[in-house]
């Protein structure tokens, strides 16, 4: 049914894409220590090569947040004080390996769940709402999932060209005080919010002009269809996660 | 034999809120099957308004005041739901970005049929024959978010043609396609009045209605003229209503 | 010497693998009106937006007064150079109408009485009076146009770069904007516009390009 242009890469039905992150998430957020969540991480980079996203680039993209990130770790670190002291200021621990490991989870769980989105990031949204139709999802929900994904971008760009125009108009956002800018922001979030109101209502209209529920159901032009290796794929994720869940919790 | 009356307005008037400004006042005309009818006025006539009549926006998305009829294939608009009376009156508005939600122009063709409940096949089909139609086969695979806006119209056209409507509603369309694609646009809707379809143009530019069979101008809500093409050929009468 | 100059420039989206444009080399100068035209898709929209600073050439360079335009902030860029958006909507952000008007004036520090005076001066040239407390995003198609022509306008900017100017006006008001833009020419200012109109083209521009393939292949004095 797909007619697509050729795929080079290996491609998943999105139900099992859906299926391998939330194993993923699930053990990211189970395990509490570095060793099992690096071998996560390496199973979901792993994952990441196989799918042929370029994660290194991705990473770069996002280098703006590293600055809060270490700080978000060095708060985790010195709020976690157990096992040696490596600062200390008399009876205070400022770190600990504790708090390093701690810190180091963290680290490992964000980019775990990075990750999982880069790989949700290899289907299509339209897909998604598929999958999410195929698993029962009534339409309208999935469809408001296909909405946001379709429409935060487009937000993000108004927000953008909104700043622009402000900038056009004289404002030179480098050098305005901390009050003025303040108020420049709110000459964005003011239309940005009546612009997603405005922007709800018309899209209601086209969709219902379009025939959106003249009948109860509705057909689709693709259907998702498993094959041998989303069987496996899923198989293989659930029985895994539930192996690993059960034996970490015997221990 | 006369051609059966497939757009009924008798008597419409319109304002958005109770007691506020009247939008249309009075408004009666009919559209036969098969007419090009263009539609023109000045900025505020009333002319997108309208349009939202004819497609059943109003009453039953925007509310407001309504008196009067309007009735696309003997259905009264009031009783008949926006879904439905979609079925026989297609409608692309001025703003082609809130008309287009699917991440692919190939989605976005087949979102109609998909609601019409057709087999893949048939949606398949339908989604080929309309991408050729309006010539965007080079378009099929791209984000919708990604074109011009001259191409959104076209898709947005496209979405619209694939519900096989019998009566079309332009909203300012023509004006915002270049000189070609215009020419092409212009042909196309020849050949699906050729094929008994119904359209309705709604522009400022005179030139884009050249086709029109028949010319409706409205002034301050109200129906001043309803007469032939031959009216877009008068300067004197449509600079005395500053259309020129 | 041109007020704008591209030079060699070339330019593709991130992300795509089509040069959108191609070795431009454009001047445009602070007087009369430009017209681009060319067939949707083309570039014309992103050439506009290099040429104000808002894209940044992948290759070659754009010079404003004589000045490197890398070198400028938007806000620098924005004193010289007007720009209204295909999509007026973009460029509104203010709660009024009047206070849109008035936004890029109190930029300027012009005195209350001052700034008061132009925005009624630009609200009644532009027949805005009866919106001027109105919400913008809640004017129609062609109020909105009108009202991101003015509120550029009232910065007095030396060349006015305008995206479809024309869609959504009418005869009337096309004519409105064509005495506009005509005023704005004779008090030494350039327009340059983007347009299929050809009929408006035709009445009001001095100089025709034509962008195809994301090559300028027409020029036409």
């Amino acid at each position: 049914m797909c007619v697509r242009p050729a795929a080079k890469k290996i491609n998943l039905d999105p139900r099992t894409k859906i299926i391998i992150v939330l194993c993923l998430s699930t053990l990211a957020v189970f395990f509490n220590s570095p060793v099992p969540l690096i071998m996560t991480l390496s199973i979901t980079l792993l994952l990441l090569h196989m799918f042929q996203v370029n994660y290194i680039s991705l990473i770069y993209k996002f280098r703006r947040l590293l600055p809060a990130l270490v700080v978000l770790l060095i708060v985790q670190s010195v709020f976690t004080g157990h096992g040696q002291a490596l600062i200390a200021l008399g009876d205070v621990y400022i770190l600990t390996t504790g708090g390093l490991s701690a810190a180091g989870c963290v680290l490992l769980r964000m980019l775990i769940l990075f990750g999982s989105a880069m790989i949700i990031a290899t289907s299509n949204s339209r897909d998604y709402v598929l999958a999410l139709v195929q698993l029962k999802i009534p339409y309208e929900i999935a469809f408001m999932v296909l909405i946001a994904l379709r429409f935060l971008p487009i937000f993000l760009q108004e927000a953008k060209d909104t700043m622009i125009a402000i900038q056009l108009r004289g404002v030179d956002i480098q050098r305005v005080p901390w009050g003025k800018k303040m108020k420049v922001f709110t000459y964005i979030f003011s239309p940005l919010i009546g612009n997603v109101l405005i922007k709800a209502n018309q899209l209601a209209i086209s969709m219902e002009a379009r025939g959106f529920r003249v009948y109860p159901r509705r057909t689709y032009l693709r259907v998702l269809k498993y094959n041998l290796w989303d069987y496996i794929v899923t198989v293989l994720s659930l029985s895994l996660t539930l192996v690993v869940l059960t034996l970490t919790i015997v221990r | 034999m006369a051609a059966a009356a497939v757009v009924v307005v008798n008597k419409l008037s319109y304002c958005y809120q109770q007691g506020g400004k009247q939008i249309l006042k009075d408004l009666s005309f009919t559209v036969e099957q098969g007419q090009i009818v263009a539609i023109l006025g000045l900025s505020g006539c009333g002319k997108s308004t309208l349009c939202l009549c004819l497609g059943g926006i109003i009453p039953h998305y925007l509310g407001g005041a309504i008196t009067g009829q309007v009735l696309i294939n003997g259905r009264d608009t009031v009783d008949c739901k926006i879904a439905r009376l979609a079925l026989e009156v297609g409608m692309v508005f001025q703003d082609a970005d809130t008309q287009l939600f699917s991440p692919t122009v190939e989605d976005e063709i087949a979102f109609a049929p998909e609601n019409l409940c057709l087999p893949p096949e048939r949606i398949r089909q339908l989604v080929d024959a309309v991408i050729g139609m309006v010539g965007i086969n080079h378009l099929r695979y791209e984000n919708p978010n990604n074109l011009s806006g001259g191409q959104k119209h076209l898709v947005a056209l496209a979405a619209v043609l694939a519900m096989g409507p019998s009566i079309l509603v332009l909203d300012e369309v023509l004006a915002q396609l270049d000189a070609a694609v215009k020419k092409n646009i212009t042909e196309l809707l020849l050949e699906l009045r050729r094929r008994g379809k119904t359209i309705i143009l709604v522009e400022h530019d005179l030139e884009a209605v050249t086709i029109a069979d028949r010319v409706l101008l409205l002034e301050g809500g109200m129906l001043v003229m309803d007469g032939p093409s031959s009216i877009l050929r008068n300067k004197e009468l449509l600079a005395g209503h500053k259309l020129l | 010497m041109a007020f704008i100059e591209m030079v060699q420039v070339s330019f593709k989206y991130p992300g795509q693998k089509k040069t959108l444009l191609h070795d431009i080399n454009l001047s445009i100068r602070k007087d009369g009106i430009t017209a681009l035209t060319g067939p949707n898709g083309t570039g014309k929209t992103t050439l506009s937006k290099l040429m104000v600073g808002i894209l940044v050439p992948s290759t070659g360079y754009i010079t404003l007064k004589g000045q490197k335009m890398s070198g400028m902030t938007l806000a620098q860029i924005g004193r010289w150079v007007g720009y209204v958006f295909q999509n007026p909507e973009k460029q509104l952000f203010c709660p009024t109408v009047a206070e849109e008007i008035s936004f890029g004036l109190q930029n300027l520090e012009l005195p209350g009485h001052e700034v008061q005076r132009l925005v009624k001066e630009s609200l009644a040239y532009f027949e805005l009076e009866h919106l001027a407390q109105s919400f913008p995003l809640q004017l129609s198609q062609g109020e909105k146009r009108r009202l991101a022509i003015a509120a550029v306008l009232a910065l007095e900017p030396e060349l006015l770069v305008l995206d479809e100017p024309t869609t959504g006006l009418d005869a009337y008001r096309k004519h409105l904007l064509g005495e506009c833009l005509d005023k704005i020419v004779t008090s030494e200012r350039g327009v340059f516009m983007i347009s299929h109109d050809n009929n408006f083209i035709k009445k009001y521009a001095s100089r025709i390009i034509k962008l195809e393939n994301g090559r300028l292949t027409e020029y036409v004095c």
